[in-house]
């Protein structure tokens, strides 16, 4: 008797739910068919353990959107207002292809942007190739991206290998100019198994001997690290001059946590760059435990460009967290992006792609970032260009180059004890 | 004529219904092309039969045989490797590379056969033997340079051929893996009448009983696991030259393995057409939940999709096909 | 490695595997006593992460107390589970059991993930990244505290369940459940118990790990398989076996990150599960093959 109550149920259940659904679909749909509205996709990883870094460029895309329709829409095309799409992608390369066609073929957005992970990023661009659609590199920093020859994609964020090369370019450069550097000779890297990690770690094995360090350490962590213990116990032992390394944002955390409570800190200071070293949450997370950290990025708040820190704390107002963590690279390129859709006056995926093409920007919105946006024959913005920070004090100041620095590197950087 | 639609005649030949109702299906699906214009639709219809054909490899060690597979992802792993890898670094054609896939999976079978009945394990040891063994492989591919690493392999497009089943447009594929779906539950349509099969469903039933008339139930299991596991090997290796990519993550992850279960489990284990059924609702309901809530409510999709689950598992533990069987015999009744 | 470093990994390996055997409890509890693999124990950990987290932030107690709410919460959490799930699957297929579980553990982590944002929180209070320097080794005081609740919460349970009533009822329905009906044992409230029980372990160590541990809703997740590996080393339901398997695995990841790297520590544990299941399944205190003993 059970049986037949819980069978009725479900039955009922499971139709309301999918009526519901339908429903609420159908209704979006319906509110689809808007006026003057150009949309534009997103593909980002919404859920699973990347989800934060997804959320963080999905906010540097609203405050952008809201910002180019406030400032009068896409003026070429009747004031015509953006509007963002976003999509899932999971992590998966396979889910990103299926995002992509459907954004493209079904919502019909005029560009691609995205998508934070490379590997999602590389299949995502082939789906837009083959349809004529831009997209849009502005937070996934594979060099593959322009290595293969498409005509359609265009990055504005930094290549992969500039990060191995600054990074070690940076810290030679400063011991150099500090004077000790015949007694900075080791590093040691510190990465997870994860696609970016072991991609830089390729670039930093094949850039420290050119730069006169020697290896102390390759340590490799599993993502996602239930403990960072045994690895900063490596180091510890090895002791590095530098350390070199990168993760993800649980991962950086904990790296940080840990060398507190392991009472470690390297011998001259500890370089960080990706995801996980920039982003607001880490900060959130370890506090005063970053005073003294480098990292290695397209943008920090404290920069010598103009409007950069205006721009942060509009940015920290309307989100509570500062703009760094790639979303600084992802409100740019929406810019550039309506400055393209500006100069082809049409949403024609080859017309926009010429505007792209053409691309010059030397004023406006963008400056707080690049001094010039052009994109070369591959595709690649030319002042796409890494600069390197260190917590001061708890705030982010870039140190290198000099161009743009507005403080002197701390080197070496202060042990534990050593500090207030 | 009448007879053979009569209820009796459909309960009582399960399987032969089920061949027709798979008829059905592939009928439907040889001419839903020409209703179709989107690549994207195209595209979530190629994943699902991809999926079913992992559904359906799992069901025969799991279903027919009832082995309790639950790292059946190593095997799909393992094919996906092989098939980029040889494509990849030797041009190999990728239906060689299927075949090599298929050995591959099967030598894997036959390995953790031999040790699972070597030291006699059984039922929740034996599916977190293949649990471990599952992650280990994800370990063991993540450390190796040769296969990628975390990096992963690029399978890149070397032009439309049908030797690598790489093509422009998503159509031939579609067919391709169509036939794939229907040749292999055709085969275990088959496979059911077979002293093989019928062995597997002994075993299934009652071990012991089985062992007691004299079957040898240590060499029925060891070729349940490697069919099972060179079938599952050879969707691997479609999926991945479909998608153009292997990453640990994906072809090894802990809850990929779970996808591909839940699709046959859903449907109906153990029944020809239960992988069919269980996985054409389940991933294009994932699909739209997705699309529906993926780029606004991310959580929501996998919420309800969970849900749905866990109710289809506690209501429906033979699954759709279990319903099914269930309704006609009420209706038989009346 | 040098010996300095030597002494430092044993130390590091007996503090995780202390809190790997914390949270272990739970999961051999539920799996000793319904014969259940529960695979959302990583998000019932997780959410005693979160119960603290939500306790500490918004009154700013000390998350030692929010252990007090946890207890309460998640006991009511799982007996509501048992009794109007996982009871109905008691009898199921193993398999059925397996994917209720993973389904509900995507309910649940994206549930959290829905009310709070994927983001990483974590709490900051007097003990936080504090560690006690004994000559040149290093011991994290979150950690020690943890470590000892864990022991302190075994030795608790192992009383429980052999010398109280309830665990008395509830070792009888483990081991034969007829028979305990016959003899008048209310068997279903005995596994709502249990079962709640496993799940506040779980909660503990969940409130614990958030002193030293990121919060996210996935976070419960890199420590489920290892609970695995632990409870069968253990041997299925017994709770000085999950601590002591859980400091072998402890210590035996240690060393294997630093002999070998990190990223194989657990190539090395899963062996040892291998071997474990190969030749003595039945775990350390496990008596013939198969039998569980709790």
């Amino acid at each position: 008797m059970m049986k037949i109550k819980s069978k009725k149920s479900i039955a009922f259940l499971m139709s309301a739910i999918f009526i519901m659904s339908l429903f609420i679909v159908g209704g979006s749909a319906l509110a689809q068919e808007d006026e003057n509205v150009i949309k534009i996709g997103a593909v980002y990883p919404l859920s699973g353990s990347t989800a934060q870094n997804g959320e963080t460029q999905r906010k540097a895309h609203e405050f952008a959107q809201k910002k180019i329709n406030q400032a009068g829409g896409i003026e070429a095309l009747d004031g015509a207002k953006i509007e963002m799409v976003y999509a899932d992608s999971q992590s998966k390369p396979e889910v990103g292809i299926a995002e992509a066609e459907r954004l493209i073929t079904q919502e019909n957005v005029v560009a691609l942007m995205g998508t934070f992970e490379s590997h999602v990023g590389l299949a995502v661009q082939d789906v837009a190739e083959k349809y004529g659609v831009p997209f849009i590199v502005c937070n996934a920093l594979s060099d593959i991206f322009v290595e293969k020859d498409m005509d359609y994609t265009f990055k504005t964020v930094i290549n992969l290998s500039q990060i191995g090369e600054d990074s070690v370019n940076f810290a030679r450069k400063t011991a150099e100019a500090n004077g000790d550097s015949d007694e900075v000779k080791t590093a040691a890297m510190l990465y997870g198994d994860f696609h970016f990690g072991h991609e830089v770690a390729r670039f930093w094995k094949e850039y420290l001997p050119k730069k006169g360090f020697e290896i102390v350490a390759d340590v490799a962590y599993p993502v996602p690290a239930k403990d960072m213990y045994d690895s900063i116990l490596k180091l510890k032992s090895a002791k590095p001059d530098v350390l070199f390394s990168l993760g993800n944002i649980s991962d950086s955390t904990l790296i940080m946590q840990t060398m507190k409570e392991l009472n470690y800190y390297p011998e001259y200071a500890m370089i960080g760059v990706g995801g996980g070293f920039t982003e607001s949450t880490f900060f959130d997370n370890v506090g005063d435990l970053a005073e003294g950290l480098y990292m290695v990025n397209d943008w920090l708040p404290k920069i010598n460009m103009e409007g950069a820190q205006e721009l942060n704390s509009e940015f920290k107002e309307e989100y509570g967290r500062e703009m760094t963590g790639n979303a600084n690279s992802t409100y740019a390129a929406m810019w550039v992006l309506k400055d393209a859709l500006e100069r082809a006056g049409s949403t024609d995926g080859d017309e926009l792609r010429i505007a792209l093409e053409n691309t010059d920007i030397t004023s406006g919105p963008v400056t707080f970032m690049y001094n010039r946006v052009k994109f070369d024959e591959h595709g690649m913005n030319i002042s796409a260009q890494n600069v390197v920070g260190q917590v001061q004090d708890g705030e982010k100041v870039v140190v290198w180059p000099e161009d743009k620095a507005i403080a002197e590197p701390v080197w070496p950087v202060p042990d534990w004890q050593e500090r207030k | 004529m009448k007879q053979q639609f009569s209820i009796d005649y459909l309960l009582s030949n399960w399987n032969k219904t089920q061949i027709r109702l798979l008829g059905i299906w592939f009928i439907i699906m040889l001419v839903l092309p020409l209703f179709i214009d989107s690549s994207y639709i195209l595209h979530i219809f190629i994943a699902t039969m991809i999926y079913i054909f992992v559904a359906q490899s799992w069901n025969i060690l799991a279903g027919l045989a009832g082995q309790l597979s639950i790292g059946h992802i190593m095997y799909f792993g393992v094919g996906g490797y092989i098939t980029t890898l040889l494509f990849v670094n030797f041009n190999i054609s990728t239906w060689i590379g299927l075949l090599a896939a298929a050995v591959g999976g099967g030598l894997l079978g036959l390995f953790v056969s031999a040790v699972v009945l070597r030291y006699g394990l059984k039922e929740d040891y034996y599916a977190l033997f293949t649990l471990a063994m599952s992650q280990m492989l994800l370990l063991i591919f993540m450390n190796l340079p040769f296969a990628g690493g975390a990096e992963g392999i690029y399978v890149p497009f070397r032009g439309s051929n049908f030797l690598n089943l790489q093509f422009e447009s998503k159509l031939p594929f579609y067919y391709i893996i169509l036939l794939f779906v229907l040749l292999l539950s055709y085969f275990v349509y088959r496979l059911m009448n077979t002293k093989m099969g019928l062995y597997f469903i002994a075993i299934r039933e009652n071990e012991m009983a089985a062992e007691a008339i004299g079957i040898d139930i240590v060499k029925y299991k060891r070729y349940a696991t490697i069919l099972s596991g060179a079938l599952t090997a050879v969707g691997g290796g479609l999926f991945t030259i479909y998608t153009a990519y292997a990453e640990p993550n994906l072809v090894f992850g802990f809850s990929q393995n779970f996808e591909f279960i839940i699709m046959a489990v859903v449907g109906g284990k153990g029944t020809i057409f239960g992988p069919i059924i269980g996985t054409m609702f389940l991933k294009p309901l994932n699909e739209f939940l997705r699309a529906a809530y993926g780029g606004t409510l991310p959580g929501l999709a996998y919420l309800i999709y969970g849900g749905v689950l866990a109710i289809i598992i506690l209501f429906l533990p033979s699954g759709f096909m279990g319903l099914f069987r269930r309704l006609l015999n009420k209706f038989k009744k009346n | 490695m040098d010996m300095m470093t030597f002494i430092q990994a044993t130390i590091n390996g007996l503090m995780i595997g202390g809190i790997y055997a914390l949270i272990a409890l739970g999961l051999t509890m539920i799996y000793g006593v319904l014969k259940i693999i529960n695979f959302a124990h990583g998000e019932f950990v997780m959410l005693g992460m979160y119960v603290t987290y939500v306790a500490v932030s918004t009154t700013g107690m000390s998350p030692y107390l929010s252990i007090l709410i946890t207890i309460v919460f998640m006991f009511i959490v799982g007996a509501l589970v048992q009794k109007y799930m996982i009871n109905r699957i008691l009898n199921a297929e193993t398999l059925n059991q397996v994917l209720l579980l993973a389904g509900l553990s995507l309910f649940m982590r994206n549930l959290i993930m829905m009310i709070f944002s994927p983001n990483n929180q974590s709490i900051n209070f007097g003990l936080s990244h504090y560690s006690y320097l004994i000559s040149n080794y290093v011991v994290n005081a979150p950690r020690l505290i943890a470590f000892s609740v864990g022991v302190a919460l075994c030795l608790f349970l192992y009383y429980f369940i052999k010398n109280t009533k309830t665990g008395k009822m509830i070792r009888a329905s483990a081991q034969n459940r007829m028979g305990a009906l016959l003899t008048g044992i209310d068997v279903n409230r005995s596994f709502i118990i249990a079962f709640g029980i496993g799940v506040t372990a779980a909660g503990i160590a969940g409130s614990l790990l958030a002193t030293f541990y990121y919060i996210s809703p996935t976070a419960g997740q890199p420590f489920v398989l290892t609970s695995f590996v632990i409870v069968v080393l253990g041997t299925m339901g017994n709770f000085i076996g999950a601590l002591i398997g859980g400091l072998i695995i402890g210590l035996t990841e240690s060393y294997a990150a630093i002999i070998l790297s990190p990223s194989m520590k657990e190539v090395v544990s899963f062996s040892l599960f291998i071997l474990i299941l190969l030749f003595k399944p039945s775990g350390i205190f496990g008596g013939k093959k198969n039998e569980t003993t709790i």
